[in-house]
């Protein structure tokens, strides 16, 4: 019996999410519209105007030996409430977000960029589940983000 | 010996024919060793007779474009070669050797879609002797 080869270090997603998280973060097009900044999945408490990002759905393509593809659906959205932004506000938000990854060539390190473009776009809004007063608007889109580990780490 | 993963195959490849090294970026490969069965079926049989006549392997090879000279460049120079390399095909890399080897002629192509990766494959047949390995 030959030792299980393991070709390369496992690669690492959450290095994929922090890369998305920070490119949108640094951003101060995108702050000036959703200044409390850019978060997986929620803000924190008190915050009225973010950009939520998160995973819809992910799959790992392999190839021989190790892990080829990672291949993610992100819905990407500009987040704030209907009492704290006008619907322009809230359009151009998308908009920039559409405009800092559509295409965009993300660094990653352990990985090479595929794609990011947008599959489907949102425009949503919901009463808040703890306040029926309030209401949430949501504007992005889902993102189709593909990358290719290269193993280094 | 036990039933192992399709996770650790491998297809190597050397134009020269003698010391093949693995294509990267594949992720299937599948061959066939059908015998051609000739029907001698006689006046009162009570079904049909069938004689083994000569072995056809061929077969085929698959995964992901990749530029890197370990990769894809393999299979579209061997669809250009004059010549047949030594292909060799292994179930299971972690498994002392199980594997098939022999002279091969590669087909190559490729399949660009928007929805995905580029995608290549080859066909190959045999061009000399191949043999099952067994391992120790």
């Amino acid at each position: 019996m030959i030792a299980a080869p393991r070709r390369t270090p496992p690669s690492d997603t959450s290095a994929i999410v922090n890369a998305i998280i920070a490119v949108l973060g640094a951003d101060p097009t995108l702050l000036a519209l959703m200044p409390n900044g850019v978060y997986y999945l929620n803000g924190p408490n008190g915050a009225t105007r973010f950009v939520s990002v998160k995973i819809q759905d992910a799959t790992d393509v392999a190839e021989f030996g190790r892990r080829a593809i990672e291949d993610a659906h992100y819905e990407i959205l500009a987040t704030a409430l209907s009492s704290m932004i006008g619907p322009d506000d809230m359009r151009a938000a998308a908009y920039r977000i559409d405009e800092l990854l559509e295409d965009q060539p993300i660094a990653v390190t352990g990985y090479e960029w595929m794609t990011t473009h947008r599959v489907n776009p949102v425009i949503d809004k919901m009463t808040d589940p703890e306040n029926p007063n309030l209401e949430w608007r949501y504007r992005g889109g889902t993102y189709h983000v593909v990358f290719a580990p290269t193993g280094a780490v | 010996m036990a039933i192992k993963s399709g996770r650790y195959g491998q297809v190597m490849y050397d134009p020269a024919g003698t010391t093949p090294v693995e294509i990267i970026s594949l992720n299937k490969w599948k061959a066939s060793f059908k015998t051609d069965k000739q029907d001698v079926t006689c006046f009162g049989d009570t079904n049909k007779v069938y004689v083994p006549g000569m072995k056809d392997v061929s077969g085929t090879v698959s995964g992901f474009w990749n530029s890197d000279p370990a990769a894809s460049p393999i299979l579209f120079d061997a669809a250009d070669a004059p010549t047949p390399g030594l292909l060799k095909l292994v179930p299971n890399s972690t498994e002392a050797p199980f594997y098939w080897d022999g002279l091969a002629y590669l087909d190559a192509e490729i399949d660009c879609t928007v929805e995905g990766a580029p995608a290549v494959s080859g066909e190959f047949k045999a061009a000399g002797p191949w043999t099952f390995h067994v391992g120790p």
